[in-house]
């Protein structure tokens, strides 16, 4: 016996002699059961053929078990350990937080793994025993709390083991055989005393010992011995809980473990029982397991059936199976059997397909509504233009409406103010003569006249300067320059090229009116008697820069607005933006001023008349 | 055609200069037939509302200066100066005119005319027409320019 014992064989000092146990009870030992486990013990000692394997539940010391038990005549209670030999009549407790398995009465140890897995740990144990047992495994469910080891104990029922669980009547703590029984793990059914009776009377000791059904150790000898863990838990551990569903081969062709979901593509074959796989496959997958296996070059993985359509829970599927015999490693002479359902991944691809089918129709749609809002777009901004076009076209007529009421204006003034006028002037003057009159008194109406006719003579040329009406633009600010320069006193270097684009009448009246305007508050603000005009053109826009060295003004401090306003120029900016025009006004204190009017030349304001 | 001579009113000494007005506004061109009137060497021997009417009178009248309106409805007062040139080619012509820019006593003088005058200053018209009679220049402030190239 490898493992130190813990408590002295009670009467009995042959250890090292017993046989080896082919048979191994899993008992769930509990807080609320150590009365029952006494019970049991008294009972099974020195009477059975097997070997025992207590797990104690998390609120027991494993010791505290040991000292119970080592009151028992005819068992020898251990400590199970990694490797322990297992051997009939002996008791082995096992530490917390360890799986175990049991392959040719050798127990395996290993930690459980984390994140844990949905059993707990006496599920896992159990059903560890059946997994590596099978029909020679047997688990006791006895009083206790929890539900943990119910489920193992309906597997190891499943595997042909023998389940007892003690009767729940007879129970310090019923709640774990309730849950055993409601597990459906519930084989026989009795006080904790009755079950040791009939566990080691019953027909399961007796039974010659079970091959190994759904799980097992490897057959192949040299195999066997060189794997640290079966080739089963290893295959759990590696496949079951990533791959598709999958049996483990050995050499012989023999089914040493099934992973998980794999049973459905199996069946228990009348006659002698067997492990061969193309035994337990179902018979419709057989021959195309067969073709395949035989297809499948040394060396070659991942060798992939034909799909076979077979009928599982009522339901039509088609099976792939992919074979993967494993060339080196610990597995090595073993081979790994896949099952697919591609129908599933048929199934997917169906959605995906709808997925895409409803993606283009959206995408569809998407180009539909695109082209609905580029059409609305288009027609928006043909309207824009449209609407653009009408209020320039509506603005050019305002200016020129303007002039108009300008000219008529100055030229009532003109014809008949002026003339009245100058008449009137005339006749007072002949009146003073006829009748002598004191030459002082008469020399101030006259001049008072004069003065009038004057002011009416100036008021008829702002409202309608003569030049604009047929002269071309240049010419316009030479007038200009020489108005300025008479009424003034300030003098205009104008600096222009000789061709000069002909340009429509509105567009002449508003440039005259933005450039005669800038002037005015040069002689208005700028306290300085000298200003520059500069035209420059080019085929799309005409430029008008009037600039002065006068005393400026800070341009930043004023809103935009209010420096427009403020310089008599926003009215005309309005037009000019209307027009596609801008008016831009920089300055400084101490600076002077320099104003810039752009405005493009397009056949709205090119002279092709 | 309007005949806008009244030969009973118009009684000045023997040797007094013919004047002939073309003056579109009313008021103003029988303010200006006082105005002569009321200098003895001057004689208003026509008056005319439109070039085209004084054109046709001087026909049958002989004035030695015409004190011309230069805006006139239809021919301009610079256009009548033109055709007089034609016509009378010793009638003197004085423009009096409400337009201050200089350009147009510059095209004045260069249609012939012997000077011009701006309307609104009373004192001057008189010893003008009496000096452009005699074939000097005469402007009024302001609007002198220079002897024409032909």
């Amino acid at each position: 016996m490898s493992a130190p014992s813990v408590a002295s064989e009670s009467g009995n000092s042959e250890s090292l002699s017993r046989p080896l146990a082919r048979k191994v009870v899993g008992v769930v030992a509990s807080a609320h059961g150590l009365k029952a486990l006494q019970g049991f013990f008294a009972i099974v000692a020195g009477k059975s053929e097997v070997a025992y394997i207590i797990i104690a539940d998390d609120v027991i010391d494993s010791d505290e078990v040991a000292t119970l038990l080592s009151s028992s005549r005819g068992i020898q209670v251990c400590r199970a350990e990694d490797g322990t030999m297992l051997e009939i009549g002996c008791a082995y407790i096992l530490p917390w937080g360890q799986n175990a398995l049991v392959v040719d009465s050798r127990l395996h140890l290993n930690p459980i793994e984390k994140p844990p897995r949905p059993h707990g740990p006496i599920d896992r144990f159990l059903i560890g025993l059946a997994e590596s047992l099978g029909a020679n495994a047997a688990g006791v469910i006895l009083s206790g709390n929890g539900n943990d080891g119910a489920e193992g104990l309906a597997w190891i029922k499943a595997a042909g083991g023998l389940a007892l669980v003690q009767d729940p009547r007879d129970s310090e703590a019923p709640e774990k055989p309730y849950s055993a029984l409601a597990a459906g793990a519930g084989g026989v059914v009795l006080p904790a005393v009755a079950l040791a009776e009939h566990l080691v009377t019953g027909d399961w000791v007796k039974k010659k010992t079970a091959p190994l059904e759904s799980a097992g150790r490897p057959r192949s000898a040299g195999s066997t011995s060189s794997l640290p863990i079966p080739a089963g838990r290893l295959h759990e551990v590696a496949v079951e809980r990533f791959a598709p569903p999958s049996v483990l081969v050995n050499g012989d062709k023999e089914i040493v473990h099934y992973s998980q979901q794999a049973g459905r593509y199996f069946f228990q074959p009348g006659g002698e029982p067997s492990h061969n796989l193309f035994h337990r496959i179902r018979p419709e997958l057989r021959d195309e397991l067969r073709a395949t296996w035989d297809s499948c070059a040394p060396g070659q993985s991942g060798r992939r059936s034909n799909t076979v359509p077979i009928e599982i829970d009522g339901r039509q599927v088609a099976v792939q199976m992919i074979i993967h015999p494993q060339p080196r490693g610990e597995l090595q002479d073993y081979t790994l059997i896949f099952f697919e359902e591609p129908e599933e991944h048929t199934g997917s691809d169906a959605r995906f397909s709808q997925a895409q089918a409803r993606i283009r129709e959206l995408e569809d749609q998407l180009g539909q509504c695109q082209q609905k809002l580029s059409a609305a777009t288009a027609a928006f901004e043909e309207r824009v233009t449209e609407r653009t076009q009408q209020v320039r076209e509506l603005s050019s007529r305002l200016t020129l409406a303007e002039q108009r009421e300008r000219d008529r204006i100055a030229q009532i003034l003109h014809d008949d103010l002026q003339q009245m006028l100058v008449s009137v002037q005339m006749r007072v003057h002949l009146l003073a003569k006829a009748q002598n009159l004191p030459s002082e008194s008469v020399h101030d109406l006259l001049t008072d006249l004069e003065n009038t006719v004057e002011m009416s003579r100036e008021l008829t040329m702002d409202l309608s300067p003569p030049v604009l009406s047929h002269d071309g633009f240049l010419e316009t600010l030479c007038w200009l320059q020489s108005i300025m320069k008479q009424r003034h006193q300030l003098e205009v270097q104008l600096t222009a090229p000789d061709d000069c684009p002909p340009l429509r009448r509105e567009l002449r009246v508003l440039l005259f009116q933005v450039v005669r305007e800038l002037l005015f508050n040069v002689v208005k603000h700028a306290q300085t008697d000298t200003a520059h005009v500069i035209l420059y053109h080019d085929e799309n826009s005409v430029e008008i820069e009037v600039r002065d060295e006068g005393r400026g003004f800070d341009a930043h401090q004023l809103p935009p607005s209010k420096s427009k306003a403020s310089y008599g120029t926003a009215h005309i900016q309005e037009q000019l933006e209307v027009l596609g025009g801008q008016l831009t006004i920089f300055s400084e204190p101490n600076k002077g001023c320099r104003a810039l009017v752009k405005v493009p030349i397009t056949e709205n304001v090119r002279d092709d008349s | 055609m309007k005949m806008l001579f009244n030969t009973e009113s118009e009684c000045a000494g023997r040797n007094a200069l013919q004047v002939f007005i073309i003056e579109d506004h009313a008021s103003l061109r029988e303010a200006l037939r006082l105005y002569c009137r009321s200098e003895e060497d001057l004689e208003v021997c026509g008056m005319a509302e439109s070039a085209e009417s004084a054109l046709a009178e001087l026909e049958t009248c002989d004035p030695e200066i015409a004190l011309v309106d230069l805006s006139l409805p239809g021919m301009s007062g610079i256009q009548f100066i033109q055709a007089a040139r034609v016509l009378r080619p010793q009638l003197h012509c004085l423009i009096l005119s409400g337009h201050r820019e200089r350009e147009y006593a510059r095209q004045a003088v260069a249609a012939g005319a012997q000077g011009y005058l701006l309307k609104g200053r009373p004192t001057e018209i008189a010893p003008a027409l009496r000096r452009a009679a005699n074939g000097e220049r005469v402007f009024s402030k302001g609007m002198e320019v220079a002897e024409s190239a032909d």
